[in-house]
């Protein structure tokens, strides 16, 4: 898949992940693994970058005596949803496009 | 290849990236590691989800070079640091972004100002430099044509006011003008006030569509320029 595209999607996945309650690497990847397959590596820039843009916020958490790093989207993130939302739509036109031009 | 081998090597192939991003990323991996042995994998199963630690570590070390420039694009020359992020072969680019809108059309001016600004032949700064300048000149024109319309609208509204204001007591004044001033000068104000009061009534008729408007298309203008705005933006991230 083009990376860029791929790269958006992820983004919009993670952020969906997290959109309900706060949530943790790990739970984040196995929350996602039944749409999408996410490698850990992949993740964590991901995560950064996201934290880096505003669009989410991490807090440590105490979890059996070891710390957990808990994500949670912030209005900037749910807004990312929406604007993936309007530009799928807009993909889906021109996909309806490219298609029409291979049948004729 | 256990534990202790794969964080080792994965420290040893950031040796170079600052401690703080270092230690990030382990802390990351730690506890993504924990919660698989709770979730019941072993130590191996574990080791061998994280993939290679080299990938891992260049994922790691793209991200951090992929920021710098995002802060300090405007005193760095980066490109030599971008040379080096292109190399890489699966991953996922950011740097494509950047690859992709090369073609964009660039006046001699701006391109003096790029050179002028940093020795280096630095893309990202030119762009960020032609994009505060069209942020510039775009963003007075918005403004000015805000302005201006809203002023027009303004003014309609004045207008309006004015005519039906006028007009009622203008109507007053001719009832009294036909007893003092004459009959013939009374009927004539009286009718030429009717006239501007009908006038008033009639943009009160059209004002509330003429704002409605207005006010749809001050939002669809907004949502147009920041729209354009933050792709700019995240073009030039």
């Amino acid at each position: 898949m083009d990376a860029q595209l791929k790269k958006g999607i992820l983004d919009a996945c993670v952020l969906s992940a997290i959109r309900k309650e706060e949530s943790y690497g790990y739970k984040i990847i196995s929350d996602m693994s039944k749409y999408i397959e996410i490698s850990e590596s992949t993740l964590y820039p991901i995560l950064k970058r996201l934290e880096q843009t505003g669009a989410v916020t991490v807090r440590s958490k105490e979890y059996n005596g070891r710390l957990r790093k808990y994500y949670s989207i912030t209005y900037v993130g749910l807004q990312k949803i929406e604007d993936f939302k309007q530009d799928f739509k807009e993909f889906k036109r021109i996909y309806e496009f490219i298609n029409m031009e291979d049948s004729n | 290849m256990t534990k202790y081998e794969w964080f080792k090597e994965f420290k040893n192939n950031l040796k170079d990236v600052p401690k703080e991003e270092l230690d990030k990323a382990i802390e990351y991996y730690e506890e993504l590691f924990e919660d698989k042995i709770d979730a019941g994998k072993s130590e191996n199963e574990a080791i061998l989800e994280f993939g290679s630690p080299s990938i891992a570590s260049r994922r790691i070390r793209n991200e951090i070079i992929d920021d710098t420039p995002k802060t300090e694009s405007f005193n760095m020359g980066v490109g030599g640091l971008y040379e080096s992020v292109n190399e890489k072969v699966d991953d996922i680019d950011l740097n494509e972004e950047i690859k992709t809108k090369e073609p964009k059309t660039k006046t001699n001016k701006e391109e003096k100002q790029e050179e002028g600004c940093c020795r280096d032949n630095n893309n990202d700064v030119g762009r960020t430099i032609i994009f505060m300048l069209e942020l510039f000149v775009f963003g007075i024109a918005y403004f000015v044509c805000f302005v201006t319309f809203w002023s027009l609208i303004v003014s309609l509204f004045a207008c309006m006011i004015s005519f039906i204001v006028g007009g009622i007591g203008g109507f007053i004044a001719s009832i009294v003008g036909i007893f003092t001033v004459g009959v013939e000068y009374g009927f004539f104000s009286m009718g030429s006030c009717l006239i501007l009061l009908s006038l008033g009534l009639l943009i009160v008729a059209f004002l509330k569509p003429v704002i409605k408007g207005s006010i749809t298309l001050t939002k669809k203008s907004y949502n147009m320029f920041f729209g354009w705005y933050t792709k700019n933006m995240g073009g030039n991230k």
